[in-house]
């Protein structure tokens, strides 16, 4: 029995999707939304339903053998886990952006909010510039409006949220798509297992 | 703020029922390897940071915890490991260029772990190091220890993960300034993006082939026919499979897993690395492997190979035999007149093997609760002195109790 942990919401259905193309049988998993453990014995696999972030934690103390996360999150955290599969759903960017016409290159000190804090530190430690970080955990579009921060590190998939608030995207940092990570001591102990999870999504996966 | 009694992060107390099961475990540990000829050494809990780093893998460097010692102004460390300590044991005081040597420890070792990592910074270690000896016939010695000794421990279902450090030493070494790159990708099993990083490679066809492949190339014992076909690491896989040839001889049973990308302890193992794995932990029980290049650090040039064993891990599966940390008998005199008395019996029954305590000055209510506590046990009994001729036993399980002239009496008739 190979367990997996994966999040509600869009990357849900996606991978849900791919599971049933894979030829699993876990259809159930898209309909009942309260639930937070699925089982499906014939197919040798059970799902646990948690928040993305807490992904590579379940992963990496084994309380699931698997995890599907956006690359955004394990950017954002150091853990010891292998991601031997990009699934290529979930698709968008972890971009900088801001007012129009802001020159934050021009700026030796900024204020940025973000929910990624190490990720946005890393970026412009690099950059040589010096940013003061305000960590939030929702609708960070509205900090720049309200003059919490010059500038926010964020998520975009179409653009369209940061358009509608007025914001410009400035760079990409990291593209981003959901991985299929993998706990270190299952891979080796369920290896036949795991080997085969990994090449039936790979067969139906977008190319 | 800080509670005053609390303890910092990363450590623990331990109290009787896990400490006595981790004494348990380590003894039970520490017998087998005496019956395998190792031979146990003790090293200090700190040292001069200097010759205690020489030593360690890149994983631990940054993980040492120092301090300046307050009477020379230098700065010592507490070790994050101990076979750097058993190394400098080696070359300074054990020389022997006859005979292998056969060492092993146990002891706590301390790192510095990340605040909210959840990961422990007080580590209880027990493992052993052969010394002097460079051949398939060493390492599969101490895998099979590591097995048997897991295996006397009551733990079931043990997997052996076992690769060559040579195969990526050797290989990483031709693939210039992406190398950084191509190690994150193969410590991910990131096929896409080690392919991704070697085509900005320069390193020849051959080698980029190669690791190329190496990811897929994990699993059971056909792994290894299908990675002699890579001419460039065919040397260590045949090395690998010697080692696994021996490991057979053992009849252990155990899985045996191959994963050739495993780049832990990349540059502190030289050889043969190995973990072993339980189905049941999300971390492996025993890490270890050969190190033929750190006891020339320490100016004695000798082949070694050894391993650790996380104790703690182990923890979890032990069942608790409650009956052996058993108290058997409470020795409770009537009156302080009695006390000699009292001790007497309590010395003669802890001489024939009995855990006794010896309860001299108890109120009535204690004295009740005594007698009420560990109804549960098989082995229970109050004896309460009550003249120097009378011993009253109440048995805590039944509740009953009976009188007896003297001890030999008491153990004939009453439990």
């Amino acid at each position: 029995m190979i367990t997996i942990a994966i999040a509600r919401g869009r990357l849900l259905e996606e991978a849900g999707d791919l599971l049933i193309k894979a030829g699993y049988k876990v259809n159930s998993i898209l309909k009942d939304s309260r639930k937070l453990i699925f089982e499906f014995p014939d197919e040798n696999l059970k799902f646990l339903i948690i928040r993305p972030t807490d992904i590579p934690a379940y992963v990496e103390y084994g309380a699931a053998d698997c995890g599907i996360v956006g690359k955004d999150t394990l950017l954002e955290e150091k853990n010891g886990l292998y991601e031997p599969l990009d699934l290529r759903i979930g698709q968008c960017k972890l971009v900088v952006a801001g007012p129009k016409g802001f020159d934050f290159t021009a700026n030796r000190s900024l204020r940025v909010a973000t929910k990624y804090p190490k990720t946005t530190y890393e970026h412009f430690t690099r950059l040589g510039v010096g940013a003061e970080i305000v960590k939030l955990y929702g609708s960070v579009e509205l900090a720049p409006l309200v003059g919490l921060s010059d500038i926010i590190v964020d998520l975009s998939a179409s653009g369209e949220t940061l358009k509608k608030n007025n914001l410009v995207e400035y760079e990409t940092i990291a593209d981003v798509t959901a991985r299929l990570v993998v706990n270190r001591v299952s891979m080796k102990v369920k290896a036949e297992e795991i080997k085969e999870l990994i090449e039936r999504l790979k067969k139906v996966r977008k190319k | 703020m800080v509670d005053r009694l609390s303890l910092p992060q990363g450590v623990k107390d331990y109290i009787p029922e896990k400490a006595e099961e981790l004494r348990r475990i380590e003894e039970g540990l520490l017998e087998e390897f005496s019956r395998w000829g190792y031979r146990k050494v003790i090293t200090p809990l700190f040292e001069f940071l200097d010759p205690l780093t020489i030593g360690l893998g890149d994983e631990l460097k940054n993980k040492v915890m120092k301090f300046v010692d307050p009477s020379t102004g230098e700065i010592v460390a507490l070790r994050p490991d101990i076979t750097p300590q058993v190394a400098r044991i080696v070359s300074t005081q054990l020389i022997d260029p006859t005979s292998p040597l056969r060492l092993c420890y146990n002891g706590r070792v301390v790192r510095f772990e990340e605040k909210g990592s959840g990961k422990e910074r007080e580590i209880f270690q027990v493992g052993c190091e052969l010394v002097g000896l460079n051949s398939a016939e060493a390492d599969a010695e101490i895998i099979a220890l590591g097995i048997k000794s897991l295996g006397k421990s009551g733990i079931k279902k043990l997997v052996l993960d076992i690769g060559h450090t040579g195969i990526l030493r050797n290989l990483l070494a031709k693939t210039g300034d992406v190398r950084e790159q191509i190690e994150d990708a193969i410590k991910k099993k990131d096929q896409e993006a080690l392919e991704k990083a070697l085509r900005k490679s320069k390193a020849p066809k051959n080698v980029k082939d190669a690791i190329k492949r190496l990811p897929m190339l994990y699993g059971g014992r056909d792994v290894l026919e299908e990675a002699k076909k890579i001419v460039s690491i065919r040397k260590y896989i045949k090395e690998l499979e010697n080692v696994l040839n021996v490991v057979d001889d053992y009849q252990l049973d155990c899985q045996v897993n191959i994963d050739l990308t495993e780049l832990r302890g990349f540059n502190y193992y030289t050889g043969v690395t190995f973990e072993i794995l339980s189905h049941s932990l999300p971390s492996p029980l025993i890490k270890g492997g050969r190190y033929d290049e750190l006891m020339g650090k320490y100016g004695h040039d000798a082949p070694a190979t050894g391993f650790a064993v996380d104790v703690e891990s182990l923890l979890d599966f032990s069942k608790s035999n409650l009956e052996n940390n058993q108290i058997h008998f409470v020795v409770i005199p009537k009156r302080p007149s009695l006390r000699r008395e009292a001790i007497h019996l309590t010395e003669w029954l802890r001489s024939s093997g009995f855990k006794v305590i010896l309860d001299l000055n108890l109120t009535p209510k204690q004295k009740e609760l005594r007698i009420k506590e560990n109804r549960t046990s098989n082995f229970y009994g109050v004896i309460l002195l009550e003249t120097p001729r009378k011993l009253k036993l109440i048995e805590s399980r039944r509740g009953s109790s009976k009188e007896f002239s003297n001890l030999e009496e008491l153990l004939k008739g009453g439990i």
